[in-house]
């Protein structure tokens, strides 16, 4: 059992008071508080540490680097993978249109085909969509059942010698819905295909190893799992990114550029990895921040996270029982699903139901979150609310959630 | 131009149908309410949650934190007019 009160001593926003409520911090899938140990330590690394990494002689630039390549370390651990294979980047989004625009323009030509999801967030859509036009290969589309899951059978069945990469989330930052990427790795990989696996809302919320699912990517976020903004991490299986040419360069990238007078050119010699795929000086103290993000959450326990945002999910769907206007959307099992909670309440708009809620202090999102065409084929066609938790978050305030929406479905 | 004295942020929120959602000046939002509600022609308090009036056909829905959400209107340039307007 999480012990929450203890926890919460380390977030003093959730002290703030909101609209002379007190905070009730509800958006997590979009983004996550920050405990005091990251803070302090990204204050500490600007105030005793702060240089610039790599190639720097001077002692600062040495204990720099050494708090940089520990975080990757950190990091690389965090998720079963060997240092060389993780990747800083700026977030999810960053990771997957570099392996779009770097893996996918090496490697993907007119007869191939990408597979993708009904279910993703638009980050890992658009650059697959976006690349098609210029390299032609053909995006397709694994359908979604109407409770939001994955259709596996239409997956199986879309997936052939022409795939190259199924790009997949691991689970929906709409209906919280977990996919069974084990399945759909082994698949792939039967017929030679790769696997991006989108972590932006898995690897902060439950445990996640590489080595166990054998995926080829993954990609993540620090600032959903207590890290600060502009830090993400890329994991790229180590075959795969000795192979693979930087398509940004520059600083940091390259171990030599050759001028050869008598060929009038000059020749490039890339660095090793994962540095070569870092063009520029990186967010250092970003990566300091997810360190220490990662040791917080590991001192939890990744296996404590997930039992306890289950365990909300569970008294939720259990208090929303009680409600008669409430559309709950995806999996009903808890089992199945992420520590999220997708609905609408009768005619309401969503945007009305966030402003009420809003008013108490209870901060959730509403809309799209970035995953139109989910909405669509969900039959929400002007979006959700969606509640999501986080290790601080509490039983009694999903009670205060609940006790606003049945005041709101007295209008509904 | 009235709706910089008043308006601290516009957001375009998603859905099929467009949707603003308006916030006010902390300081102004109670001047800028009371010139809003003055204008609606149809004004529902909807439980004590917000209230709820029309302007010209326009849906908003008027709420104590001082956020507005206006239904009704597509294209951010309409709305802008629209501001001006009910704003005066």
């Amino acid at each position: 059992m999480l012990n929450v009160n203890e926890i919460r001593k380390d977030f003093p926003i959730l002290n703030i008071k909101i609209n002379g409520h007190k905070l009730i911090y509800f958006d997590n899938a979009a983004s996550s508080q920050k405990p005091l140990q990251v803070i302090e330590a990204i204050k500490r690394f600007y105030l005793e540490s702060y240089a610039n990494v790599h190639r720097g002689v001077h002692a600062l630039s040495q204990k720099a680097s050494e708090l940089y390549e520990e975080a990757r370390e950190a990091a690389s651990k965090f998720i079963g993978a060997e240092m060389n294979e993780v990747v800083f980047v700026k977030n999810t989004s960053e990771a997957i249109n570099l392996i779009a625009y770097t893996w996918g323009l090496q490697n993907l030509n007119e007869e191939d085909e990408v597979l993708v999801t009904l279910m993703e967030h638009h980050s890992n859509l658009t650059p697959w969509i976006t690349l098609s036009k210029f390299k032609k290969f053909k995006v397709k589309y694994a359908e979604i059942n109407p409770d939001g899951t994955l259709n596996y059978e239409d997956l199986e069945e879309k997936v052939n010698n022409k795939t190259k990469i199924i790009a997949i989330t691991h689970m929906s930052n709409v209906t919280g819905a977990i996919n069974d990427v084990k399945r759909i790795i082994k698949l792939a990989h039967d017929y030679g295909a790769l696997v991006l696996i989108d972590g932006a809302q898995s690897v902060p919320h439950m445990p996640v190893n590489v080595k166990d699912l054998q995926c080829d990517f993954l990609a993540f976020s620090g600032h959903k799992m207590l890290g600060p903004t502009g830090i993400g991490v890329l994991y790229i299986r180590e075959d795969v990114i000795n192979k693979m040419e930087p398509t940004i360069s520059g600083g940091g990238t390259i171990k030599k550029v050759r001028w050869s007078a008598e060929k009038a050119a000059c020749t490039i010699d890339w660095a090793t990895t994962p540095e070569k795929l870092e063009a520029g000086t990186p967010n250092i103290a970003g990566a300091i921040g997810l360190a220490e993000a990662i040791k917080y959450l590991e001192k939890i326990g990744m296996k404590q996270v997930r039992k306890h945002e289950e365990e909300l999910v569970k008294y939720t769907l259990k208090r929303f029982e009680e409600l008669s206007k409430v559309k709950i959307y995806g999996p009903q099992k808890p089992e199945n699903r992420g520590g999220i909670i997708t609905f609408n309440i009768g005619q309401l708009n969503p945007h009305q139901v966030a402003l009420i809620l809003d008013q108490y202090g209870i901060a959730v999102r509403s809309g799209f979150h970035c995953a139109e065409p989910l909405h669509h084929l969900l039959g929400a066609n002007s979006g959700t609310v969606r509640a999501s938790y986080y290790i601080y978050n509490t039983s009694e305030e999903v009670d205060k959630m609940i006790e606003i929406i049945k005041k709101i479905e007295e209008i509904a | 131009m009235i709706k910089k004295k008043y308006i601290k942020q516009t957001i375009k929120g998603c859905g099929e149908k467009a949707n603003f959602i308006i916030i006010l000046k902390w300081k102004h939002k109670d001047e800028a309410l009371k010139k809003i509600l003055e204008k609606c022609s149809e004004k529902q308090n909807m439980a004590g949650l917000y209230i709820k009036g029309k302007i010209n056909g326009v849906e908003l829905n008027m709420f104590a934190t001082g956020k507005i959400l206006i239904r009704g209107i597509e294209e951010e340039e309409e709305l802008n007019k629209f501001l001006e307007k009910i704003l005066k």
